[in-house]
């Protein structure tokens, strides 16, 4: 199995983000004209690097498989929200510094002067604010992630289009054709990633329909789905992935949630478990068999190091079990005896979703699963409490005989996630053999 | 019909209004001199068919997308 990041490829890519958000700047300092005050000079650099940031935000959105693939979709999604606050923040300064240095650019706000460009330029303003704001606050605001993501999407394009177009028709740094012309497929091609991942990829995905086969309870309100590919080959995984799914008629919704992928990389069926946490996880009980079904993806880059002798210390907390238990079937499938330690943590037994499945694979030889009980039963012999520094250091004492590396893997709740890799950076585990998935961006 | 949709409906509309004043500007004596010169049509009538198309599209989607 593959499993690490693609070092070669990040840094390909973090070169080629950085070459592509500089690319107006840099457009735009091609046999510049006279330059002006140093102010307005300084104002309009903002403004094109503001748009740059923007514009590359479409390969960052973390939707794109070939992208995330060299980061892991969650660092890139974290990327990208600090990348486009930047992008805001330079964006919003333009207009700024450009008014303090010459008050006589108020004319391009001036609806009197010219209604439709003034218009425009008040609404990619207020459509900047609103895409960081909604971001920063979406909960605050009441906004459900559909809409947010409707809204996100929308906005990014209104940014993209109407940010091209002013840059384009100032026409002071980028006046020749050729200049305007890169800048316009730039843009175009932000415009065009948009489109492929929320409307024609879904659009396409109608070919590849899905059945639900069941639905079953699991310990800790939890439910899980079983699927199987109606008509086409199914999907290929790696455990540890997990996939958008939309439930209904046609894959042109906005009701799309992901889940770990909960199942062996091996199955034909394809399953995932979800604990009632939200609208539409407490419906998921109520899904029938025979429902349509619809996947995007895979993605993520959660998955076990390829190198069978790389020992696996799993940290889960709650349903964030769910990788792992799929990890864990697929070494079992593939026939692969690997040295893994799983500590999983839940408030008491009853809690711990898929605990049946996980003893039976903590059977396997070289495998161990170790329960943490925050109220355990008064017979209760295993580890108590919250998972702290002292429970986590036995564990790699114990992977310590083992020959190879250690790879540290953790999902749940983020302070378990956070204590995990503040403990492991002080047990001397790099930081590039630590993994976390983290679902909850906005 | 949901909000989304009457905004859908909305934007769609107003982007046809104004791609329609974008064509009636470009056919105005400033734009036929400014396409003669230039190339290109007036600043404000590249706004009206930039905001005009940005607007159906957006309108298009929200009547295409499902809740």
């Amino acid at each position: 199995m593959k499993g690490r990041y693609s070092w070669a490829q990040a840094l390909g890519w973090i070169g080629l983000i950085l070459f592509l958000a500089l690319l107006p700047l840099f457009l735009a300092g091609w046999r510049a004209p006279p330059s002006r005050h140093v102010m307005v000079e300084l104002g309009a650099s903002l403004g094109l690097l503001g748009l740059g940031l923007l514009l590359v935000q479409a390969l960052t959105s973390g939707r794109l498989a070939w992208v995330a693939s060299s980061f892991g979709a969650d660092n890139l999604t974290h990327f990208h929200r600090h990348l486009g606050l930047i992008g805001v923040c330079l964006v919003l300064g333009h207009p700024l510094v450009l008014l303090l240095a010459e008050p006589a650019f108020i004319s391009y706000l001036d609806p009197r002067v010219d209604l439709v460009r003034a218009l425009a330029l008040w609404l990619v303003l207020m459509a900047i604010v609103f895409i960081a704001a909604s971001s920063l606050w979406r909960l605050r605001f009441g906004l459900s992630y559909e809409l947010w993501r409707l809204l996100h999407g929308l906005l990014a394009v209104v940014i993209i289009v109407l940010g091209t177009g002013h840059a384009l028709m100032v026409d002071h740094y980028l006046s020749s054709p050729w200049q305007k012309a890169v800048l316009a497929l730039m843009a175009a091609a932000g415009v065009g990633t948009v489109a492929w991942t929320r409307l024609v990829r879904p659009w396409l995905g109608r070919r590849r329909p899905w059945r639900v086969v069941s639905v079953s309870p699991e310990r800790g309100q939890a439910w899980t789905v079983r699927l199987a590919a109606d008509g086409h080959a199914g999907l290929q995984f790696q455990p540890g992935q997990f996939a958008w799914f939309s439930f209904g008629s046609g894959p042109m919704t906005l009701q799309q949630h992901p889940f770990s992928l909960a199942g062996s990389a091996v199955d034909v069926e394809i399953r995932f478990t979800a604990s009632e946490a939200g609208d539409f996880t407490s419906s998921i009980k109520h899904l029938e068999p025979g429902t349509k079904a619809w996947l995007e993806g895979p993605f993520g880059s959660f998955v076990p190091d390829h190198d069978p002798t790389t020992a696996l210390l799993m940290v889960a907390g709650g349903i964030g079990v769910t990788p792992f238990v799929s990890m864990l079937e697929t070494f079992r499938d593939r026939g692969i005896d690997r040295r893994v330690i799983l500590v999983y943590a839940n408030p008491t037994l009853e809690d711990a979703t898929l605990s049946e499945a996980l003893a039976s694979l903590a059977e396997r030889p070289g495998t161990e699963l170790v329960h943490v009980l925050e109220d355990p039963p008064d017979d209760w012999s295993g580890e108590r409490g919250l998972i702290d520094e002292s429970l986590l250091q036995s564990c790699l004492e114990r992977l310590a005989d083992h020959d190879g590396p250690i790879q540290v893997m953790t999902c749940g709740p983020e302070p378990v996630m956070d204590q995990v890799e503040s403990v492991m950076r002080r047990c001397g585990i790099p930081w590039q053999r630590i993994f976390s998935e983290r679902f909850e961006i906005v | 019909m949901n909000a989304m949709k009457l905004v859908g409906i909305a934007l769609l509309v107003a982007g046809l209004v104004l791609l329609f004043l974008g064509y009636q500007s470009s056919q105005g004596w400033d734009d036929q001199i400014s396409e003669a010169i230039t190339g290109e049509y007036t600043d404000s009538t590249m706004w009206y068919w930039i905001v005009g198309g940005v607007s159906s599209v957006i309108g298009l989607v929200l009547l295409t997308i499902k809740r």
